[in-house]
This record gives structure tokens, sequence and C-alpha cells, in this order.
């Protein structure tokens, strides 16, 4: 299916069992494009091995995950090529300066005239100067900044994001906040897992919550302050829906 | 609308994968030229990379030059059908190493900077297996033309030795990665019963056994129950015939003297070669999860490699033996630091210390072996008697085990500041003096290694019934030797603390910076050796002039021997704790 009216990402019944570790189970949910879904649960939820099954890193063996209408599983390039994946703790390559970076990006993800879009984004993430460094020598904050700015390059209509603004300076995590917005107001959509809820609660126009590999919540911020108590932070609803392991 | 600024969908599989990686396989080789020059146009680096350029220069030198010569004395043939034999024994052997390899890469392995972007990324598994193979064939080209030259000297015709060796030595990744991936798909479909079962452990007792056979085929002794048999025998072998049959084309085409005989093995090979290529990206196989361990699993391990020698590698265990390190040195701060080195050989080593006293029993079986047959020719060109003979055997093997083993030991256990490094900063914050860190850290491995080498001295002395003064000398000097290596060795690392993982980049530089460490250290040992044994020898000298009984003169001169190392370990120690106390942890490169 070629569907442009399809969400941006449909996960049906996902499962994902490590050996005898059933690390997520029957899991669902839409995201629709220009949605920014917030991904939050404790250690050990499920959350990262979502993601990366979405991402394709990970392989699907049980349910289904629709990018953009193309199934993870069976057209995997088709959907790979309108996703963007950033790890918690993106690798650039030690050998390869910023800007190749950026050059190898577009070839990958086959971006026509791409020169003069990778410009802004070296200068909307603040890295035009680091343009000729070497990824091996970029601090934690500024890999981050490459790991946006090759993920943007190819304008995604899917973004998922694992602790996206760890390392970063305050500068850089409001810039990343606004790019991050304004990605998702030209249409991505966007998955963001993190355990800075105030940074969820910021950005994210909708909260899933994973507990011990199972969907325990799913809607907008004040369906889930109606269910736990109103005003209260994203914070208290968090503890008031998980579980305490210790019990 | 996001997503506009994509083409297509991408081409089927090339023979060299997608032209995206064809580009980072390009810029990767682009930076790492880039990073070897800004290093060398450093004065130091240029010194490091001069010097490693000049060693691996002179080493290809000499290999050409005895290519040549070889090429020249091929006018006199070989046995054609042994040398036949030969190559194919060599080229099964470089293949079952190859895939027991595998046994330990299953998957592909991707570094851990490309594995999650290549896999998120809309390329064929097809596509990264070919960008694999390109990039496996690319690093093994170096390798193949060094096995290729080495094969020439002793071809019939070294061009056609040259083209054969290295056609094989090039296919052989392509077989590697394939059984890797078939590995992967087996593990896949047995599940839990794959991983129940120990395939890192068959793949280093595989190694070890391949190792051991070959050492028995070539020093085996002659004239024993356990005599190797004849080359010629194992030739004609039908067994082996069949067996080494599948290497038959690449050995015909290395061993061929005319061209009507190369080219038809050498076409056969390269069609392999492209075929093999072709029907390893076309695996249908989904070795995704496979390769995200794989590629953990050998970042872990480089990180380990990083911090020492091979013990160093394993993980650490809870419970060595079911007790506590015990408090060898005192309950003080220098016992404590101590112990906890102890506690890290005893929690990490576990086999490797098995494994190392298996090879320093064979170490002291092999030197006992060569030093009877060194002290054999040497009796019989001197006209010694028997008993002098077996004299200078035992000698030779006692001093050969003391020098081999500590260095064997020393280099492989390397539970010392190169293990710590990551940790300076709170080595550095402890109360205590830098010597005192400095003893107390390299003390365990110190004892340790006396351990095993004055086991290896007096076991099979004691076995003999024949426990000589010699014995005793050795069992003593060696915790001073032992020490003294130790700590030069940790004394030069603090003072140049950079460390060198295989596969890594400025090879040239880190060869060169290597080789001038090694000597620094050399130096210092050599002076340190000289400084004790010559009061030692002036008074033996004396002594025997004076007519002193032998055994009074060489326990005297021992003794002095003996107290001056000990003042040199002090001072080495001392100029160890001034290296600790002036490392700066900025500086860490770990």
């Amino acid at each position: 299916m070629n569907a442009s009216q399809a969400p941006a990402l449909e996960v049906l019944a996902f499962g994902k069992t490590y050996e005898t570790h059933r690390a997520v189970h029957d899991l669902s949910f839409v995201v629709q494009p220009g949605e920014i879904l917030g991904l939050v649960g404790p250690n050990g939820a499920g959350k990262t091995s979502t993601l990366r099954s979405i991402a394709g890193v990970l392989p699907v063996a049980e349910g289904r995950i629709l990018v953009d209408g193309w199934d993870v599983a069976l057209h995997e390039q088709q959907a790979k090529s309108r996703l963007a994946w950033i790890p918690d703790d993106p690798q650039p390559f030690d050998t390869l300066t910023v800007w190749e970076h950026m050059e190898f990006s577009a070839a990958l993800y086959r971006v026509r005239e791409w020169r003069a879009r990778a410009d802004a984004l070296l200068s909307d993430f603040e890295l035009t100067e680091k343009r000729d460094a070497l990824g091996g020598e970029l601090s934690r904050g500024m890999r981050q900044k490459l790991a946006f700015a090759c993920a943007w390059l190819h304008e995604p209509r899917l973004l998922l994001m694992d602790e996206p603004l760890s390392g970063l300076d305050p500068r850089g995590i409001r810039s990343a906040k606004q790019s991050i917005q304004r990605r998702a107001e030209a249409g991505s959509a966007v998955v963001l897992s993190s355990h800075q809820l105030d940074l969820i609660e910021e950005l994210a126009h909708r909260i899933l919550i994973l507990d011990r590999g199972a969907k325990v919540f799913d809607g907008t911020l004040e369906e889930a302050r109606a269910r736990v108590a109103p005003g209260s932070s994203l914070e208290d609803i968090f503890f008031a829906i998980t579980k305490d392991p210790k019990g | 609308m996001a997503g506009d600024a994509h083409e297509g969908p991408r081409a089927a599989v090339g023979l060299h994968g997608d032209a995206s990686l064809r580009l980072l396989a390009k810029l990767k080789f682009k930076g790492a030229l880039r990073l070897q020059v800004r290093r060398a146009k450093r004065p130091a680096g240029m010194l490091f990379f001069g010097l490693g350029l000049l060693l691996m220069g002179a080493w290809i030198f000499s290999l050409f030059k005895g290519a040549a010569g070889g090429m020249r004395e091929a006018a006199e043939p070989p046995d054609e059908r042994t040398a036949l034999f030969v190559a194919q024994v060599a080229i099964a052997g470089i293949v079952l190493l190859s895939i027991l390899g595998a046994l330990q890469f299953r998957g592909l392995f991707l570094p851990r900077e490309e594995i999650e972007r290549l896999f998120s990324a809309p390329l064929t598994r097809a596509q990264l297996v070919a960008y694999r193979l390109t990039t496996a064939q690319s690093r093994s080209l170096f390798g193949a033309a060094l096995f290729g030259v080495v094969c020439a000297q002793r071809a019939g015709n070294g061009l056609y030795g040259f083209c054969g060796a290295a056609l094989a030595m090039l296919t052989v990744p392509v077989l590697g990665q394939a059984a890797a991936i078939l590995f992967g798909d087996a593990e896949n479909r047995l599940a839990r019963l794959a991983k129940r079962l120990p395939l890192r452990l068959f793949s280093i007792v595989g190694g070890v056994a391949l190792g051991l056979l070959a050492v028995w085929l070539v020093f085996g002794p002659e004239e024993s129950p356990f005599a190797p048999p004849e080359l010629e025998s194992l030739r004609d072998s039908a067994f082996l015939q069949a067996l080494l049959l599948p290497a038959w084309p690449w050995a015909r085409a290395m061993v061929a003297r005319d061209f009507a005989t190369f080219a038809p093995s050498f076409a056969f090979g390269l069609a392999f070669l492209w075929l093999a290529r072709r029907a390893t990206c076309a695996l249908k196989v989904d070795f995704r999860e496979l390769s995200l361990e794989t590629s953990a699993d050998v970042a872990r391990r480089l990180n380990r490699m990083r911090k020492g020698g091979v013990a160093n590698q394993a993980e650490a265990a809870r419970a060595p033996f079911g007790w506590t390190p015990p408090w060898l040195f005192g309950r003080g701060p220098f016992g404590a630091i101590a112990r906890n080195e102890l506690a890290a050989i005893l929690r990490k080593a576990r086999g490797t210390l098995f494994l190392l006293v298996v090879a320093g029993a064979l170490l002291a079986f092999f030197s006992h072996m060569l030093s009877r047959k060194l002290a054999s020719s040497a009796a019989a060109q001197a006209g010694v008697d028997a008993l002098q003979e077996a004299r200078l055997a035992a000698s030779g093997g006692v001093a050969l085990l003391l020098v081999v083993g500590t260095a064997y030991l020393c280099s492989s256990l390397r539970f010392d500041f190169r293990s710590r490094l990551h940790q300076m900063d709170q080595l550095k914050a402890w109360p205590v003096g830098g010597a005192t860190v400095f003893l107390a850290v390299i003390a365990p491995e110190t004892l340790l290694v006396w351990l095993i080498v004055a086991l290896g001295v007096l076991a099979p002395a004691a076995f003999a019934g024949s426990i000589a003064g010699w014995h005793v000398a050795a069992v003593l000097f060696q915790p001073l030797l032992g020490l003294a290596w130790v700590a030069i060795d940790n004394a030069v690392f603090l003072r140049a603390p950079v460390r060198y993982t295989p596969g890594e980049d400025s090879a040239f530089l880190h060869m060169g910076r290597a080789l001038v460490l090694m000597l620094l250290r050399l130096f210092f040992m050599g002076g340190s050796l000289f400084v004790a044994l010559l009061p030692g020898a002036i008074l033996l000298y004396g002594l025997q002039a004076a007519d002193f009984a032998p055994t009074v003169a060489w326990t005297a001169a021992l003794s002095v021997a003996w107290f001056v190392l000990a003042l040199c370990c002090a001072g080495i120690v001392w100029l160890g704790g001034r290296a600790f106390d002036a490392f700066d942890v900025a500086r860490d490169r770990g």
C-alpha cells in the first residue's frame, strides 16, 4: 500500500521477545502526520525495543508496523526511506568530517539538491563552524546535533528519537525543541522517547506510557489528568499509572 | 509535505553494493588517510610515522628480496606433488581458521557507528552484505599481496604463485562471511539449543587444536612414539587427498609452472569468487539481531583489549573458586590496593590463568627440549662429556624459561595501569603516595608471574630429582626481574599512555611509537641488569682469582647481584611513582 493519507505510523499488536524475556506485548498505537507522541515508561518498559523495531533495526516477529502505509517487514526499504532514527547515543564516523556525514546521509536517502539544505541545517544546529571537524573530535552534544542534522536532511515523514536531548547545552536544547516542533508543523510525525518528563509535557501532543512491555496509557495530557487528578503534572501521572516494581 | 526530497526505489544490488555505501567506503578511506596525515604533521607523529614506515618497508623488502631469490631458484623445480599438497594444506588451513572465526562473528559484523544507521536506512540486506564483503576484501588486499609474495618464493613460477595465493586469500573473507551468516541462521532456527552451545569455545578450541597440530607436525620429536608422519606419507594418503580436494584449483594455480596449467585453475577461482559473492549476498537470512549482538560483543571485546592483555579481556565472575581474595599484602592502604588488583586477576583471569599455567608447563617442556638440542650440538662441537652436556642443557632450559616465561606471562596478564587508565581519576585521589600506589598495582601480577615461573623451573627439576643451585638462583632472581620489567613497562606507559587495538587507523604511527617505547623499555631493563650484574661479575672474577671455591664465589657474586638488582627495582618503583604523580588525567586517551 502506498497511501499518502495513511497514518504516519501504525503499530498493530506488536510484540518483542528476547529468548525467554517478553520485552513488549500486544502493543498497538497510531501516530498521525504532524503529531508528536511522547513515549514514556520506566527502565525496561520496552521503549527502545519498540523504537528500534519501528526503525527496522530489529526484525518484527510479532504484529505489524506500518510507516506511512508501508509494512516495515514486507516493504522494508520503502518504509525506511520515510523515517529517521536517532538512537540515545549517536555514533558518528570517527574519520568523516561533519560535512561528509551530510554528504553520506544525502546519498543514503537519495536526497536531491541537498547542499543548500545541509548548510541550513548545520546553521540551525550551530554546526557551521564544525563543518570540517572529524566525527571523533565532536563532544557528546555536538554528536547529538550532527545526528539531528543528518536525520532532518531527507525530511522524513516519521522521526524516531530516543532521549534526544541528553548531552545538549541549554542553547542546544532550545534549538532542538524548536526544530522538532518545526518538523512536526511541516507534517512529520515524531515519536519521542525520554525520561525527561518536562520535555514530553512541553512537546508531545499525545502520550503513550509503557510499563513492563505493555501499554498502560495512550491519550492526551488532558485525558491523563482527567484519569488521575485535575492539574496534575506528567510526573504525577507517570507515578500514578506505572507500577512500582517493589510493590 | 515531508519526504518529497528523496528519490524513488533503489536499484537491485550490484557486485559492489549500493552507491551510498560505496561513497561511505570512499569517505572512510579518505578520512583515514587525512587523519594519518594530520597526525604525521606533528614532529613526534612524523618521527613515529617514519619509523613505522621504515619497519614495514624493511619487512616487505625482505619478503620481496626472498621472493625474487625464490623466483631465480625456481629453475631447480621442487617436487610438484609435494608443492601441490602443501599449497592445498595451507589453503584449507586458512579457510578452516576463517570459518572457525565465523563462529565468533555470527551474522553480519558492522562497527557500532554503522549498525544502527545502516539497519534503519533504506538498504537491502544484500546491499549491506555486498558492502561488508567489499570492505573485508579491501582490507585483505594487503595481506593477500604479502601472502602472494611469500608463496611466490616457493612456487615453480613466481607470478603464478603470487596470483593463485592472492586469489585464494581474497576468496577467504567471502567464505568466512557466508559461514557467519549461515551459522547465524542456524542459531536463529535452533534458538535455545544454539544459545547453549559454547560456539566461541568451539572456535577457540578448534584454533588451538589446529595450532598444536601444526606445531606437532613441524617440531614433533623425531625417533619417538610421538614422531610426526613424513610429509610424503601424508601427501600420498587417499583420505587427505579427498579431504583437501576443494582446495585443489587454487593450489594448482599457485604451483603451476606453465600458463596452460595456471589459466584454467585461476579462471575457475575467479568464477568461484564471483559466484560466492553473489550467493553470499543473496542468502535469505535476517541477521539483524545477531549482528547487533555481535557488534556489541566486538565493541566490548575491543574495549577490554584496550585495557591490557588476553586475560583482561574476560568478563569478571562474581565468586572465584567460592572464596574472597586474600589480603596478601596486609590490611593497610597498600594491601587494599594490591588486593583490588588480586581480585581483578582472580575474578577475570579464571580460565586464562589455567591456560597460562598449561602454557607455562608447555614452555618449560619445550625450553627443556630445545636446550637439550642446543646443548647437544654445543657439546659435540666442544667435545665435552655427557654430564657437562646435561648440566648445560638444564641451565640453558632454566635461563630460557626465566626470560621467555617472564616476558610471556607479563605481556599476557597485564593487570596493571593499562587496565586502570579509565580509573586514574580515582587512583590519583587516593590518600597514598605515588610510589605506593604504583607498587601496589603491579605487585599482584609480579607475584603471580613468579609463582608460575617458579613452578615451571622447580617442578621438572623436582620430578627428575635434580634441584640444583641454578634452580634456586632462578627462583630467587625471577621476582626481581619480573618486578623490574613490569615496573619499567608501567612507568613508560604512564609517561606515554597510548593504546592501540587492531583495526584502528594510523597503524604506521603506532608501529613507530611502539618501537620507540619498546626500545626505551629494553634500554632501561638492560641498564638495570648491567648495573646489577657488574658488581657481582667483578666480585666473581676477584674471588675466582683468589682461588675461592666455585660454590662460594658464585654464591657471593649472585648475592651481591641480587641486592643491587633489588636496589635497582626500588629505584624503578620510585620512578614509576613519579610517573604516576606526573600523570595528567586530562591526557587520557582511553
